[in-house]
């Protein structure tokens, strides 16, 4: 034990935390909830090249229609659908709900699996239709 | 009893009160982003292949409008809550934290700024 309250070990664990699915699904929340920012930020400007006007707009949609600009774009509607099923369940968590062993690992894949229905629903409905 | 939380003996603002209500605030900008994530990718997923002009008319619609004014200000303001508790958990000189924390504020107000302005000049834009 370290007595030093100002040498306490400190977050993250993460060196010495066996990883498993629930904690592997914890710290991907977290990321990709700090990395979505991007997302975030190209739909900002993407509302605001709309609202200059045609031209500007017309050069910001095709950066967002670009490659680049879709994978990006891809990315972040995988973290969006990501950071929202696990943050769903730890909203249950938050009420109590759900947090004995069994359905924290039926969650686990629960999350998974809506995750990936929901990213295909996505582009169903973007592209199909 | 003191319900009042130390980090590490560290001289910080936080009192428990604040943190409580730090978490609730943080769990309501969760339950409101629910709905609104749904509609508004569904929304846009359809919208961004589109031209100027039929994106504008998706968008000069109250409903779409409302919808996605309010999905990006709240995404906003849940990334600061998000990104405050992630400051807090991982930088741990207190001068640097609080930097950070009040360059993220000033950047969150900005954007809403710069979301509220794009919203209002969406709607009232003559096509």
């Amino acid at each position: 034990m370290i007595k030093d309250p100002k040498n306490r070990p400190l977050s993250p664990h993460l060196t010495i935390y066996k990883p498993q699915l629930n904690s592997m699904l914890s710290i991907m929340h977290r990321i990709t909830g700090i990395v979505l920012f991007l997302g975030l930020l190209l739909l900002i400007l993407w509302f605001l090249t709309m609202a200059l006007g045609q031209a500007s707009f017309n050069i910001f949609n095709s950066y967002m229609n670009s490659s680049i600009g879709r994978l990006i774009l891809f990315g972040s509607l995988c973290g969006l659908w990501f950071h929202f099923f696990t943050g769903l369940r730890h909203l249950f968590w938050d009420f109590g709900i759900g947090f004995n062993l069994s359905w924290v690992k039926r969650s686990s894949y629960a999350v998974i699996i809506s995750t990936i229905l929901f990213i295909i629903l996505s582009l169903i409905i973007g592209v199909l239709l | 009893m003191i319900f009042q939380s130390r980090k590490g003996g560290e001289s910080n603002s936080h009192t428990g009160t604040e943190s409580t209500n730090h978490w609730i605030n943080q769990r309501v900008t969760s339950v409101l982003l629910l709905p609104l994530t749904i509609f508004f990718v569904f929304i846009f997923i359809r919208a961004i292949d589109k031209t100027f002009v039929e994106v504008l008319v998706i968008f000069q619609h109250p409903f779409n409008n409302l919808v996605a004014l309010l999905f990006l200000l709240i995404s906003v303001w849940h990334y600061r809550q998000g990104i405050e508790v992630v400051i807090e958990d991982y930088i741990h000189d207190i001068r640097i934290r609080n930097l950070t924390l009040r360059a993220f504020g000033i950047i969150c107000w900005f954007l809403s700024i710069v979301i509220l302005f794009s919203f209002i000049s969406i709607y009232t834009m003559e096509i």
